[in-house]
């Protein structure tokens, strides 16, 4: 058993650094969209109240908080879904990288860590990558398409769609090249002395 | 040889989600992937049209438009930050006191803060880890039975998959195409028996059975009086404020599910900084945790569009609704197979993938015979909700060996929760027999019969074109 060339490990580590970096934002949009969606909930609940303030002290403040918050309500609730679709897409790269996809293990739990490996070589060549290349192919014309012609919302006053959209390539994208990244680990755990970091457990919920 | 492929490829695609599934590559890209390679098998033998496949980017973008799909994150961190928010610990602790004079009484104090938690959050761990960690080191240091024990607190804690506002119930909403707010009335009566009939096996027991589940001794007993009141305050006061948050804003029709997610996030904030629990190391770990899920739950969503899409392509759901609806017994031949199929299933497979890939090909049948969609669901959760206590994978277990004493074999826990798996079984057949248990707390159905519609025209304008339209026509009227 040789030790791998170095030169890949550092291409498995740049790739690894970038699928962490779009999981980091994945995680920080989780805080973010709960607050926003809270945020959204709570104004539009105390709207009743702007519109009375405003009726008795005549300000103008409050008149024009409420009309701020009306007409941008629908894009404040494209904003929570577009940011629940960034989530999806861009953490799950991060997640096959730290091997949190859920399986059926009812053979993978009782193999050896060598037939394992091999699962995950050949699901890689024969699943991951084809689905991604495919999936990719299907999505990019219609998000592009979406970009260029600057479809609107379906919802009076809310964004144009094209960020959710293009959110389906760029995603299978990452699981791309995270998946070419994983399939190299199993060949180097195979061939040399490398060890896969991450053993599967079911994930919590 | 070809013709057999051409006339059986929804059979055959069937056969190949088994297979791929089973190899233990992660079920979304098996999911995608047999979908892909059946999709492309299809076209070959001109079953679908290359059109088709094009509007796999309308199911997945369907899929991350889905505002319901957006409570999975919100439920989750709630249920997250909740678990260490020091609630469940004053509540057990207070209930504890409160009925631990008793016999029984710290189990019917389990189940009764299992519940509470249950209406507060919608996920399981919450629930198992705080009462595994507070109650079960005093039901040992009392005599209770380690079996009993650990079978009451992994039990209790899977309340919180019926008790509304429950995660498992949004994605049944979602995958059955009904309202959420629908499914969580109709879970109402059916989590109300539920809760009864655990303390009603407390009772049986402890009659039955009584030095396995003994009284508290008085020194056991050291909160008292007024220190106990304002225990229980401290913890009933912002549960029934979480409560209102959640679930009475939904209830009232002011936000949707998804923004009581979002508002039960902030609420277990301000708790656990209330509470002082609230860091950032606590908080991040929750973020994490709930990406991960997020991002793997509905990558099997998205999977398995994928697949149901080329699956109906071929043909695939006619196929499987001729097999169910040729069932012997009606309605409850239906349901007594489906739910023994899914009972089943979840010795294998994960709640999700039960949900993602089995409803989707049992709901044809299903609405083909007749059968109420939420009532349908009601039961389906009642079912699922034995996966997360049967050995040897149940999560609710899981979560128990993982945090208690080594004293405590794994053995143990197994066995304790058979009593309890009877008692879920039994509520499924309650809810068969009695479907009046769900649907009597839903609105009924505006059924019109269309024939019978009138609208009447005043009699002096029937007709003439000529006079000006009239506003004051009658509403139409229904019989």
């Amino acid at each position: 058993m040789h030790h791998p060339p170095a030169w890949i490990l550092r291409v498995l580590h740049a790739i690894d650094e970038f699928s962490r970096i779009f999981g980091l934002i994945s995680i920080w949009l989780v805080l973010l969209c709960a607050l926003l969606s809270a945020i959204n909930a709570m104004i539009r609940y105390s709207s009743g109240g702007l519109i009375w303030l405003e009726a008795h002290t005549g300000w103008g403040v409050f008149g024009w908080l409420y009309s701020l918050y009306s007409n941008n309500s629908n894009a404040l609730g494209d904003t929570t879904w577009y940011m629940f679709a960034a989530i999806v897409m861009l953490g799950s790269a991060w997640t096959l990288k730290i091997n949190a996809h859920v399986r059926v293990d009812l053979l993978y739990g009782a193999v050896s860590e060598r037939t394992r490996t091999w699962i995950d070589l050949l699901g890689g060549l024969f699943f991951l990558l084809p689905l991604c290349v495919l999936l990719i192919y299907f999505t990019w014309d219609w998000a592009w398409t979406s970009l260029v012609t600057q479809e609107a919302s379906a919802d009076a006053g809310g964004l144009p769609q094209w960020p959710a959209k293009l959110m389906l390539p760029i995603g299978f994208f990452i699981l791309l090249l995270q998946g070419v990244a994983e399939i190299v680990k199993c060949i180097l755990a195979l061939t040399t002395d490398y060890v896969r970091e991450f053993a599967y457990e079911k994930p919590v919920q | 040889m070809i013709d057999f492929v051409r006339t059986n490829m929804a059979p055959l695609m069937f056969g190949g989600l088994i297979m791929f599934m089973l190899i233990g590559y992660p079920a979304a890209f098996s999911l995608s992937a047999v979908g892909l390679f059946f999709g492309i098998a299809a076209l070959q033998f001109h079953l679908i049209e290359p059109e088709f496949l094009g509007n796999l980017a309308y199911q997945l973008y369907g899929v991350l438009s889905n505002d319901l799909l957006l409570a999975v994150p919100f439920f989750t961190l709630m249920g997250v930050i909740l678990e260490k928010s020091g609630l469940a610990e004053d509540l057990l602790e207070g209930f504890g006191q409160l009925f631990g004079r008793v016999r029984g009484g710290l189990s019917y104090a389990v189940i009764f803060v299992g519940a509470i938690m249950g209406a507060i959050t919608g996920t399981v761990a919450a629930s198992v880890i705080s009462m595994g960690l507070i109650s079960l080191p005093v039901m040992m240091r009392y005599g209770y039975n380690v079996r009993h024990a650990t079978g009451v607190i992994a039990a209790s804690g899977t309340i919180a998959q019926l008790i509304p506002p429950s995660l498992v119930l949004i994605v049944l909403a979602s995958q059955l195409s009904q309202s959420a707010g629908a499914m969580y009335v109709g879970a109402t009566g059916a989590s109300i028996v539920q809760v009864l009939l655990f303390a009603a096996w407390v009772l049986v027991l402890s009659i039955v059975r009584p030095r396995q589940l003994p009284a508290l001794p008085p020194e056991a007993r050291t909160i008292r009086g007024w220190a106990l009141v304002r225990k229980l305050i401290r913890g009933m006061v912002p549960s029934l404020a979480l409560i209102f948050i959640v679930l009475g804003t939904i209830f009232l029709g002011l936000v949707t599910p998804t923004e009581a997610g979002a508002m039960g996030v902030v609420g277990s904030l301000i708790l656990a900084a209330f509470n002082r629990r609230l860091n950032w190391p606590m908080l991040w770990d929750g973020m994490v945790a709930t990406m991960r899920l997020t991002s793997m739950v509905i990558f099997i969503l998205l999977g398995s569009r994928v697949f149901s899409l080329v699956f109906q392509g071929v043909g695939g759901s006619h196929w499987i609704e001729s097999l169910l609806v040729s069932l012997p017994g009606g309605q409850v031949g239906f349901l007594s197979f489906t739910m023994v199929f899914i009972f089943v299933m979840a010795f294998f497979l994960d709640f999700f993938e039960i949900a993602f890939i089995i409803i989707p090909l049992l709901t044809p049948a299903a609405s083909a015979l007749g059968i109420d969609m939420i009532w349908f669901g009601i039961m389906i959760c009642s079912t699922l909700q034995t996966s997360f206590m049967h050995p040897p994978f149940g999560f609710a277990l899981f979560y128990l060996r993982g945090i208690t004493p080594r004293e405590v074999r794994t053995r143990d826990i197994y066995l304790g929760a058979i009593p309890f798996l009877l008692l879920q079984v039994a509520l499924v057949v309650i809810l068969i027999m009695f479907p009046q248990l769900v649907t009597a707390f839903l609105a009924p159905a505006i059924t019109t019969d269309l024939s019978k519609i009138q609208i009447t025209l005043p009699p002096d304008q029937n007709g003439d074109l000529n006079s000006p339209p009239a506003f004051d026509i009658a509403p139409p009227k229904f019989n």
